[in-house]
């Protein structure tokens, strides 16, 4: 059997990380295929709803990366944003979803290597934990129900 | 104490003080009290209050029908004033247009009338008196009784409990502050929660509805009393109060009327351990 490739649903701010992710490209890094990015204006746009609507269609891993702190194209978006994380991974956690299906980071415009590495690190996480069945099961459910 | 707390309702609507009275009333079935609002005067005598008076009042504040009267004065319990200074701090009712018939129940059961009236010392009373009912140590006991099992075990817990819901948004319309005119849940275009009661869409909407009350929820448990499927939503939100309380220097929501509500804001210094 082919060896398990997770999906992961990376939503990554424009100015910092996705330039960051942009400068792996052009600088040749090899990094796992396995990440589909997401680009948004900024980590304060990234609602909740975005995780849950990616693990809804199939996501086995999310990573969610903006600009460090201090470094907000809009000062202070990135504050916001993690003040909500530190509360939303922790309900997530208590819900029963792994933490490490959630990835949060800062990538700058010039750490290429960094969003290189960091992908890497996401997807060996992601293929650990295996396909995240428990949410598929639910993906199932629903499914079989909306073509009833 | 009844007839005291009628007799200011009566003072309230004859000097125009107030509009309207939002209060308890006896309700068909004996036994149980049904909130009720009264213009006149010589409607005080059908206030009551007494261990079955449970709901928020404050859920009344943001109805527009109520919100056209001007001026209101509600039967607020501790937990209803808490309420009620968030809906101030969050600028969704002004501070001048509510008056407080304030009312507790003391540890022996004792129903009084608070002899504090106005915010200032209203909140000097809770800060004294009323420690937040959703932080108290016997109430997180089953929150960490939950967080030291496998995630898989509390998968399986949640799931079963969300799979009784009936998405009946009962929990949300008592609820004093879940006071969106439009929920992200009635909303399709895109649709984000699933309308079907499918362990999907009722994950999505259960983990929604207590995240948007994260730092904000006063632990009055009226969403869970409301719950027809007996799911326990106050685990949910307890597990929130302790996160935000241990997360951000000890904060409990509805104990300030003014100020920045917590996640309106952010510090340079708050958690930053969990980012890569």
């Amino acid at each position: 059997m082919a060896e398990f490739e997770p999906k992961i649903a990376a939503f990554v701010c424009t100015w910092c990380t996705y330039a960051g992710a942009d400068l792996a490209g052009t600088s040749r890094l090899q990094y796992a295929s396995n990440v589909r990015v997401i680009k948004l204006p900024c980590t304060g746009r990234i609602d909740f709803h975005f995780i849950i609507k990616a693990f809804e269609r199939g996501a086995d891993a999310v990573l969610v990366s903006g600009c460090h702190p201090g470094d907000c194209h809009y000062t202070a978006g990135n504050y916001h944003a993690r003040r909500r994380w530190t509360v939303f991974r922790k309900l997530l956690e208590f819900a029963g979803i792994e933490p490490d299906r959630v990835t949060f980071a800062w990538v700058s415009a010039a750490e290429g290597a960094k969003w290189a590495s960091l992908v890497n690190e996401v997807t060996e996480k992601a293929r650990k934990l295996g396909p995240f069945t428990r949410y598929q099961r639910l993906n199932e459910i629903a499914e079989g129900e909306a073509e009833r | 104490m009844i007839d005291q707390l009628r007799q200011r309702a009566r003072e309230l609507l004859t000097t125009g003080e107030a509009a309207c009275i939002i209060g308890y009333a006896d309700a068909s079935v004996p036994g149980k009290a049904t909130p009720i609002v009264i213009t006149r005067a010589e409607d005080a005598d059908r206030l009551v209050f007494h261990a079955a008076c449970c709901n928020n009042l404050a859920a009344y504040l943001t109805r527009p029908e109520i919100r056209k009267l001007g001026t209101v004065a509600m039967v607020a319990k501790p937990a209803d004033v808490r309420a009620a200074f968030v809906l101030m701090q969050e600028n969704q009712v002004r501070p001048d247009d509510v008056k407080f018939i304030a009312v507790d129940v003391t540890p022996a059961g004792e129903c009084t009338l608070l002899a504090q009236r106005t915010r200032e010392e209203l909140l000097d009373y809770l800060v004294k008196n009323v420690p937040p009912a959703e932080l108290a140590d016997d109430a997180l006991k089953d929150v960490a009784a939950l967080e030291e099992q496998k995630d898989g075990e509390r998968w399986h817990y949640w799931q079963q409990q969300f799979s009784r819901c009936i998405r009946c948004y009962a929990c949300r319309q008592v609820c004093p502050l879940c006071y969106c005119s439009r929920c992200v849940a009635d909303k399709n275009r895109p649709q984000w929660i699933e309308t079907s009661a499918h362990g999907r869409g009722n994950l999505a909407w259960n983990i929604t509805r207590a995240f948007h009350l994260a730092g904000r929820c006063v632990g009055c448990g009226e969403c869970e009393r409301a719950c027809p499927a007996g799911i326990p939503l106050m685990k949910l939100n307890r597990k929130l109060a302790k996160d935000v309380r241990d997360s951000f220097g000890g904060h409990a929501a509805g104990y300030a009327f003014s100020g920045e509500q917590l996640f309106a804001g952010y510090s340079p210094s708050d958690p930053n351990d969990f980012f890569e």
